[in-house]
């Protein structure tokens, strides 16, 4: 089935659509501007209660209060960071800027992150917790659902030689996310789907910190474990391809001979940690 | 295409008696509590995912229930080219489920690329009952499965509109030969908000292609209705629920219930008030049918 076997849309209809599809994403009641109203008069005809206008916001309100409750759902802690004022404002331009396109609302927030990075809207105080919250949330959304890569045989770590192991490199999983952030977000979003209060200000004081978090899926659950340094290290420089060896390199560089040791001590606890948790997907054996 | 007389009620497809739509605060009480459910309905973009919670859910729904696809962002009557990336995500998931039909709106849920998440009403011309009668044979042929189009409530009409809106629903199925979701609660509300005898639109339907009905709760607004799948059936719906089963005989028929979501106890409450409804007509059939000597001669 190809798309030139489709039939061409009549153009009143196309222009219909466009026009509705333009007001009804509108932040403001179209009744409340004349020149709208006129024209949304050519096309939708009203009644004795409702003029056309009026006809129109039904639908207007709607998309906004259908959009607002998604968003909320899969942002509840760049919510409360935002507070309502500043969260309305955020999801008007977010709207405008990334109209939805996707025919799941699973989607509709995936462009957060890059909207925060230029939005000058974010209260400055809370700037860099807002945009971890969003960074954190939309891999939360990203590993809830996807998908499961083949399962590794756990015989296949445990079979490799000393020399296999300093050369293997190992694909991760992608349903393992690893953030980086100045802030503790998981900890305010577990607190969040707790129904716990929180004290927004209070929390921001204690929760600044540097925080190497991974997020991922085991037994259908999305979890969070945060990391040390160098752990989170090894992580990234397996994900980059790098071979064990030439990554505990790097790792191990500048430091003292007995912080290298503890690091290279690590290492088996590490990998019986991640392998347990599904984090790594294939081993390659050069 | 056979005439209405030739045609086999609800286009041959079976009756599944009366079903819930599968939602996620019933969960844990269907799953580990089983209870007894004709069938149950199931939003296909939720289960149009890759992996993780919501297909394992479905698998559980799927081990011990029929399951029924209903989609929501079709988008039939777009002016924008069919999504087929969507398409095959939705045939893939056809396979998967067995569904027996598939089903979604005649409406239009977005054009120019972007997508309003809403199921808008169409302008009731000639010219677009050829568009989305023409798509509709596209999707009924690529998905190869019997595909019914549910008619949607409405809080606005057109100006370009040539014809009432049975006529068009009617017009679509027949010239796109597919079957018809009824949602008696979309005609309520619609009838309301735009003036019209629901009665009227339910005697117009072709019924031996209507292959599956949605009921569902409304909210009254001061100058308006929406169709918000909130609280019971109110009677009014339930009275032309039973003048369309009086037409269509009986069908499969699904109860919606999606904001403010009571007990599935509560809701399964109005599926067992929907058996009553068919029961009663079903009882009133037989007892107006002629002595069964005369009606057969067959063994
Ligand atoms: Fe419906």
């Amino acid at each position: 089935m190809t798309a030139a076997a489709e039939p061409t849309a009549p153009a009143d209809l196309a222009e219909l659509q466009s026009f509705l599809g333009e007001v009804f994403r509108r932040p403001t009641a179209v009744a409340q501007d004349e020149s709208l109203s006129r024209r949304a008069a050519l096309y939708v005809a009203g009644n004795d209660r409702l003029s056309p206008a009026e006809q129109v916001d039904i639908y207007r309100r709607q998309f906004w209060m259908r959009h607002d409750d998604c968003l909320r759902e899969d942002f509840p802690a760049l919510c409360v960071l935002l507070g309502e004022e500043a969260w309305d404002a955020l999801v008007e331009a977010y709207l405008a800027a990334f109209p939805p396109r996707s025919p799941s609302l699973r989607d509709l927030g995936l462009d957060v992150p890059t909207f925060l990075d230029s939005w000058d809207g974010l209260p400055r105080a809370r700037a860099r917790a807002c945009k971890d919250a969003a960074r954190y949330e939309v891999a939360f959304v990203e590993t809830f659902d996807g998908r499961d890569p083949p399962p590794l045989d756990p015989a296949r770590i445990a079979a490799l030689t000393p020399d296999q192991w300093e050369r293997a490199t190992f694909v991760l999983s992608p349903l393992v996310a690893r953030l980086r952030l100045g802030f503790a977000v998981h900890q305010l979003r577990a607190s969040l789907r707790d129904a716990k209060e929180v004290d927004v200000e209070r929390w921001l004081q204690s929760a600044e910190r540097d925080v190497y978090v991974a997020l991922f899926r085991k037994e259908l659950v999305v979890h969070y474990e945060e990391l040390s340094a160098d752990a989170f290290a090894m992580l990234d420089a397996l994900a980059r391809g790098r071979a064990l060896l030439s990554a505990c390199a790097a790792i191990a560089e500048g430091k003292s001979d007995e912080d290298a040791q503890a690091l290279a001590g690590s290492l088996g606890e590490w990998f019986r940690r991640w392998a347990s948790w599904g984090f790594i997907a294939e081993v390659v054996v050069p | 295409m056979p005439s209405p007389s030739q045609r086999p009620a609800r286009l041959g497809l079976p009756d599944l008696g009366v079903g819930l739509g599968l939602r996620i605060p019933h969960y844990p009480h269907v799953f580990e509590q089983k209870p007894v459910c004709d069938w149950f309905e199931v939003i296909s973009e939720n289960f149009m995912v890759e992996g993780g919670r919501p297909l394992d859910n479905l698998d559980r729904a799927l081990a011990d229930y029929r399951v029924v696809q209903h989609g929501v962002s079709l988008s039939i009557g777009s002016a924008s080219p069919l999504d087929w990336g969507y398409l095959k995500k939705l045939k893939a998931l056809t396979r998967h489920t067995q569904t027996p039909w598939l089903s979604d709106h005649l409406c239009w849920s977005g054009s120019d690329c972007t997508n309003l998440h809403d199921l808008l009403p169409l302008p009731y011309t000639e010219e677009v009952v050829r568009y989305v009668a023409e798509r509709a044979r596209i999707v009924q042929d690529f998905l190869e499965l019997p595909f019914a189009l549910e008619n949607v409530s409405s809080y606005l009409t057109y100006t370009s509109s040539r014809m009432s809106e049975w006529d068009f629903v009617r017009a679509v199925a027949e010239e796109a030969d597919v079957g018809l979701l009824l949602d008696v609660n979309n005609i309520y509300v619609s009838a309301e908000n735009h003036g019209f005898e629901p009665r009227t639109y339910i005697e117009a339907m072709p019924h031996e292609r209507v292959v599956q009905i949605h009921l569902a709760g409304h909210t009254r607004f001061e100058r308006y209705i929406i169709d918000t799948h909130s609280g019971p059936v109110i009677d009014d719906v339930w009275s032309l629920y039973e003048l369309a089963i009086e037409r269509v005989g009986p069908v499969s028929t699904l109860i919606e219930w999606d904001d403010e979501i009571p007990s599935f106890d509560e809701v399964h409450a109005e599926a067992r008030k929907a058996a009553a409804i068919r029961a009663r007509v079903a009882a009133g059939a037989a007892q107006a049918a002629p002595p069964r000597a005369v009606q057969s001669g067959a063994a």
